[in-house]
């Protein structure tokens, strides 16, 4: 996966890893993110990063559903230098999603992710491929391949 | 307790909503009775989705599990006997409910070959490689079949001390430095 450094055009080689509880414990009051994610202890939370650097480019929180063949996504946040039009990195949101949805495919749930994010907000999403489910919004199958391809796999870039 | 509403309204005074949802995904906030109503919604969306999941949307979403299950493994530095070259051949063939006859027979090579790929007797060539990306309907690349593979040959070279010391009785002028 390539993180794209938005002012200069260069990539940077990713890596998403899983965090364990303490980690997750000690992200309270980490001023690089306006959520307290120590919150999200009783979920998995993945961190994002740039392949041999420490900070921390994005997070994100996820409930897997095995009964229902889906992972849920609580939450997600990328770091405060990457947000807004004056953002460092291009594609952290991205990235975590199509993350997941490859999580989702090794699980054998067809790549089947769901969210459910504030109203204000959900028509965006729709962009990464996400459709409506109610109040929820949902991708899978082929949409999520396309996710996949275009965010995790290098010649999609 | 944090306030995902109040946060929500002191980014949109710094952001668009375009620009929020790019970089965040903040949860609705719904009654214990509202959120349970739409679970039963998207529920009842999913299940269907699987009643009607057809056999070749399985074998496709099973096949991409079994490349993403490669490029983890190759990822990770640690070379696992179960998890040979032959292990995943016969795990491609198990996601097609193919007998090994019959993939053999697909990939034009004799049964017996086959079976010696995947029980590691021999090694696989250059030629089988392309035809298992190609049946794979270009799913699962060369590469990675190649870099499985591969990675066996690099554990073995670093393990193989006797032939290590075997073959360096045949080396003359070898190279001497000081460090």
């Amino acid at each position: 996966m390539k993180i794209i450094e938005r002012a200069t055009g260069r990539t940077y080689k990713g890596k998403i890893e899983k965090l364990n509880l303490n980690d997750v414990k000690k992200l309270k009051n980490n001023d690089q993110f306006v959520f307290d994610w120590s919150k999200e202890a009783r979920n998995e939370v993945y961190k994002l990063r740039i392949k041999g650097e420490d900070e921390i480019l994005g997070l994100v929180s996820i409930i897997n559903i095995p009964g229902e063949k889906r992972i849920h996504i609580n939450l997600l946040e990328a770091s405060k230098r990457n947000v807004g039009r004056e953002k460092l990195f291009l594609n952290i949101a991205g990235i975590l999603m199509a993350y997941i949805g490859r999580l989702a495919f090794t699980k054998r749930y067809n790549g089947f992710v769901s969210l459910q994010p504030k109203s204000a907000l959900a028509e965006v999403y729709l962009k990464y491929g996400f459709r409506k489910v109610g109040l929820f919004l949902a991708i899978y199958n082929i949409a999520a391949i396309q996710l996949i391809t275009k965010y995790l796999e290098d010649n999609g870039r | 307790m944090e306030d995902k509403d109040k946060i929500l309204e002191d980014l949109r005074k710094k952001y668009s909503d375009e620009e929020i949802a790019e970089a965040y995904m903040i949860p609705a906030t719904l009654s214990p009775e509202e959120a349970e109503k739409e679970r039963q919604k998207l529920l009842a969306f999913r299940f269907k989705l699987l009643e009607e999941q057809s056999e070749e949307e399985r074998i496709y979403s099973d096949v991409l599990m079994l490349k993403y299950q490669i490029e983890d493994y190759l990822e990770n530095g640690v070379y696992i006997e179960e998890k040979s070259f032959g292990k995943f051949v016969e795990a491609y063939a198990r996601i097609l409910n193919r007998t090994k006859k019959k993939l053999a027979e697909d990939l034009s090579i004799h049964y017996t070959r086959l079976s010696h790929l995947i029980y590691c007797r021999t090694e696989p060539y250059l030629a089988l490689i392309h035809r298992l990306e190609v049946h794979s309907g270009y799913l699962i690349p060369a590469i990675c079949w190649w870099k499985l593979v591969v990675k066996k040959q690099e554990a073995y070279l670093l393990k193989d001390t006797a032939t290590k010391q075997e073959e360096a009785l045949k080396v003359s002028n070898a190279m001497k430095f000081s460090a």
